[in-house]
């Protein structure tokens, strides 16, 4: 049985929301520092959002790209995943309304442009924008040994004391903005693949030689 | 309608103008996979299983969207459109639990048929279950089970109740970012306008909407099952039609809808056992529909008679029919052989005709005014009644006619004759007590031996017991009821023994009769002791643990057996009996429609037992049914005497499910008692406000029975 007007009305919808989605180009240039699976995610998490979710494409095939980009972000996902993430963004394409065919060109145009990124997100689980991924240190050249990271931290996470430049034993639970934002001269860094030089244990303020490194940057170890 | 002929995978198929390529391929018996489309509700193209390929257009499209056009050719089969598919059945099960062995839809699922044709599993796609935040939410109530996890979202019982019905209780609503569906603010169904129609379950493809177990009877087709109130009645009257005709106000079209099954519709709104409340699904909601007491009411609201315009009369056939027994069983099955076209004659024992319902309850329960107006429709006909008109041998009567019909029904009172003194003088039974006042009420020169004094004894708890102590509190005796059942237990309907109570019956529950005291002339007492329980062994005699010390005299001056009936055939009667006198089919070597003797048959009580009024009308239109064959008719007895029309869109009403049960009118027990008013039917029944307010509480199950069902893929030649 077929309802003109009801289905009328869903392509109005589907194109009032597909004109509150950006253009193509932000997908392929999504600016210094952000990280484009982020930028990824945002969209997607903003079209769920608007999106009356009455179709499978609006509802499961948005929220299935959001997991899928998600899992990207959190090492949860292998490169089998990414080829679903493909295979959806096509099927999507192909089937979805005018809404979803636009986040589906959106997601697909960001997946071209960014294609060594996301390479890196889902293979080697590093983000250049170290968003999603990266390490913390603290800056041997800027710890004044004041104690804020240590009371700002699980105990046994940093090591340190009155005077001592800090060390961090173990980041796992310590990556977060808070923490960071715990030392207030700044000295808590994030890094990439390779960390710049810091004492294995705690040594006096200005005891330890000239620090220097890059954020993310310098060499990097090929892996695989 | 135009027709356009298009091609489908090739093959050239006819269609409707207007239709959608979905509907025409189905048709066509060539299967597309759907899942969230219904034949009964708009396509919204939401679930992408049913896509399809057209020549000459660039993408693939739903094919239960896109309107037939002259000449097109659609691919329905590709691998592109089942990579296609698989992804759109992949994200919906990502949302869907896996244990489809723990599922009550399981093996009657569209999920499970869907992923089982397309080869798809849980598998490839990420879990969103441990992210949903609304699975829990539970909207459901008595009547429609809500599993929210397994719903998938198809929308289909939003169109239901939208679309189908206009009662827009449940749509879909968002939390978060998520999308579900529930009623606004998630509020439980009986507080919204819910109309428990159940369309939503009936639409729902698996099984995040089912029926609470139990509602439906699993013995029967499910087209009757689903209207359990009809199902329940053993004449299977159609109750939810004459539901909306009270609540419409048309009374006289309610009065016709039963009398398309029962000639006796008011008398069964005085006494019917009322077996169609006990299935009424509203009861599994609030409470029952007060089904029994409108059909007095239709009785008595019905000015036009409407009933008597449609009937069918069939032309005489020539055939003679006797009926032995002008009680309901008996009065019914000639109703019908005469509509049938036999000249029928029924031969009553009694001055007046109507078994139980003129001579074995009481004047106040069921008006013989009532009963009589509705045995005089029968005559009316030309049913010819003969009273006073006892038959002694039926062998010799069914020489001159062609068929007999023996519903003598169990119309002779028994005594325990177990029980010392039951042969004394001022020993009576229920049914010559009644019997007595009823034609005593008619015929104030009817006369029989009875001396009640001033004190009875009753001994029994049924039904029976209880007109009979209300019958002679009414005609000036103190009563005792003796019963072995104790309180709750008491077998009488927990309605009429709060009325006895009322009218000042004392209760002996929980006592057993020991003997009846005095001389074989007059009768001094009962005596009786108590008991703290009791049953009945393997040989089904009774085993009671007496309770110490208990025994006692009741003081009376008579007593009435209402401890059964029994049909007080003999021998001389000319049918082969059993032991226990009911007429046996010897061929089947038990009681049955047909007996000993060639052309007589029995229906009703003298089968059965005693049972219901409405038993013996079932009963009596088999028997016509029955004998119609027998004497070489068809045996339909079927007749519409009122067009219907089902309206789907019954619209919502605010907390429909709440609605109490609308009680009627019975008067204080002073008036009920008042030498005015003693013989008054008891209860007032309602006023036409009332009545429509009850009938409209009515969840109306039949709306359910035409919604399509959706066949799955092996249904389809071409899949």
């Amino acid at each position: 049985m077929i309802n003109k007007e009801m289905l009328a009305e869903r392509e109005k919808l589907a194109l009032e929301l597909a004109a509150k989605l950006p253009e193509i180009s932000a997908a392929q240039s999504v600016g210094e520092g952000t990280c484009p699976l982020q930028w990824c995610l945002k969209l997607v998490e903003d079209a769920r959002a608007i999106s009356d979710g009455k179709s499978v494409m609006s509802r499961d095939g948005l929220w299935q790209l959001q997991l899928m980009i998600e899992g990207a972000t959190r090492g949860q996902s292998g490169e089998e995943d990414l080829a679903v993430y493909k295979e959806t963004l096509d099927a999507m394409e192909l089937i979805g309304d005018a809404f979803t065919v636009k986040v589906a060109e959106l997601l697909k145009a960001n997946l071209e442009a960014y294609a060594s990124e996301w390479d890196l997100h889902v293979r080697r689980n590093r983000c250049t924008s170290l968003v999603c991924y990266y390490d913390l240190y603290i800056d041997p050249a800027v710890c004044q040994g004041n104690g804020a990271c240590l009371k700002a931290a699980p105990s046994g996470a940093v090591l340190g004391g009155a005077g001592m430049i800090s060390v961090i034993k173990n980041d796992r639970e310590l990556k977060n903005e808070a923490f960071i934002a715990s030392c207030p001269l700044g000295a808590i860094k994030k890094c990439g693949a390779i960390k710049p030089p810091c004492p294995p244990a705690p040594v006096p303020v200005g005891s330890f030689g000239n620090a220097a490194g890059g954020a993310g940057g310098g060499r990097r170890r090929r892996r695989g | 309608m135009g027709k356009v002929s298009l091609f489908i995978d090739g093959t050239q198929i006819q269609a409707e103008e207007g239709m959608s390529v979905l509907d025409a391929a189905l048709a066509a018996d060539i299967y597309i996979p759907h899942l969230c489309s219904h034949p009964d509700l708009p396509a919204t193209g939401g679930c992408k299983m049913c896509v399809v390929e057209i020549d000459g257009v660039a993408k693939p499209v739903s094919s239960c969207v896109t309107e037939v056009k002259e000449g097109m050719r659609v691919t329905t089969k590709s691998e592109k459109l089942k990579q296609l598919r698989k992804i759109a059945l992949e994200l919906i099960m990502a949302g869907h639990p896996h244990d489809c062995t723990g599922c009550r839809a399981y093996g009657n699922c569209e999920l499970q048929a869907m992923w089982q044709y397309l080869g798809v599993l849980h598998a490839r796609m990420k879990d969103e279950f441990p992210e949903k935040t609304t699975l829990k939410i539970g909207t459901g109530s008595n009547v429609i089970i809500r599993e929210n996890d397994r719903c998938i979202q198809c929308g289909r019982c939003v169109r239901a109740c939208n679309d189908l019905r206009k009662v827009g209780a449940i749509d879909y609503q968002k939390k978060g970012l998520e999308t579900y569906i529930s009623t606004p603010e998630d509020l439980p169904l009986n507080q919204t306008g819910c109309r428990f129609c159940s369309a939503c379950v009936e639409v729902c493809p698996t099984g995040a909407l089912i029926d609470m177990e139990g509602l439906f009877r699993s013995d029967l087709p499910r087209e009757q099952a689903l209207v359990p109130c009809q199902a329940e009645c053993p004449a299977h009257i159609d109750i939810p039609a004459f539901m909306r005709f009270v609540a419409e106000g048309k009374y006289a079209e309610a009065h016709a809808v039963m009398h398309e099954k029962v000639p006796f519709p008011h008398a069964l709104g005085y006494v019917c056992n009322h077996r169609c409340e006990d299935g009424c699904k509203r009861g599994k909601l609030n409470e029952t529909m007060s089904i029994c007491s409108m059909k007095r009411f239709a009785a008595e609201h019905d000015e036009s008679q409407l009933w008597k315009e449609n009937g069918f009369q069939k032309p005489d056939t020539g055939k003679k029919v006797a009926v032995v027994g002008g009680g309901p069983c008996g009065l019914t099955a000639a109703y019908y052989l005469k509509k049938l076209g036999h000249d029928v004659t029924v031969y009553e024992k009694d001055p007046i005709a109507g078994g139980h319902m003129s001579k074995g309850m009481p004047e106040f329960r069921i008006p013989q005014a009532d009963v009589q107006r509705e045995i005089r429709a029968i005559e009316d006909i030309g049913v010819k009644i003969l009273v006073n008109s006892p038959v002694e041998n039926v062998a010799e009567l069914k020489k001159d006619y062609d068929a007999v019909l023996v519903t003598v029904g169990t119309s002779v009172g028994k005594k325990l004759s177990y029980l010392p003194g039951s042969d004394f003088r001022n020993v009576y039974t229920a049914v010559q007590l009644l019997k007595y006042n009823r034609i005593k009420l008619v015929d104030p020169s009817y006369e029989m031996e009875l001396d009640l004094g001033k004190t009875v004894s009753i001994i029994g708890g049924g039904n029976v017991s209880i007109d009979v102590a209300r019958t002679l509190r009414r005609m000036g005796c103190e009563v005792n009821i003796v019963c072995l059942e104790k309180g709750e237990k008491m077998l009488a309907d927990k309605q009429e023994i709060k009325e006895a109570r009322e009218e000042g019956v004392k209760f002996y529950d929980g006592h057993s009769n020991e003997a009846i005291e005095g001389t074989p002339d007059q009768v001094t007492g009962l005596r009786v002791h108590e008991v703290e329980s009791f049953y009945f062994d393997e040989n089904r005699n009774l085993v009671e643990n007496q309770i110490p010390d208990s025994t006692k005299v009741l003081p009376c001056d008579a007593i009435v057996f209402a401890s059964g009936q029994v049909t007080g055939l003999t021998a001389d009667f000319g049918l082969e009996l059993n032991r226990f006198g009911y007429p046996v089919d010897p061929a089947q070597g038990k009681s049955g429609f047909k007996t000993s003797v060639e052309g007589v048959f029995t229906a009703g009580d003298v089968i059965t037992g005693t049972k219901f009024v409405i038993d013996a009308i079932a009963g009596g239109r088999d028997a016509a049914s029955g004998i119609d064959i027998y004497l070489g008719g068809d045996g339909k007895i079927d007749e519409t005497l009122v067009e219907r029309t089902l309206n789907p869109e019954i619209g919502p009403v605010e907390k429909f499910g709440q609605q109490p049960r609308v009680p009627t009118e019975i008067p204080d027990p002073e008036t009920r008692m008042s030498e005015a008013h003693k013989w008054d039917k008891v209860d007032k029944n309602w006023t036409c406000e009332k009545a429509q307010c009850e009938a409209s509480r009515c969840l109306q199950c039949d709306l359910r029975v035409p919604i399509k069902k959706v066949e799955n893929f092996n249904a389809y030649g071409v899949r």
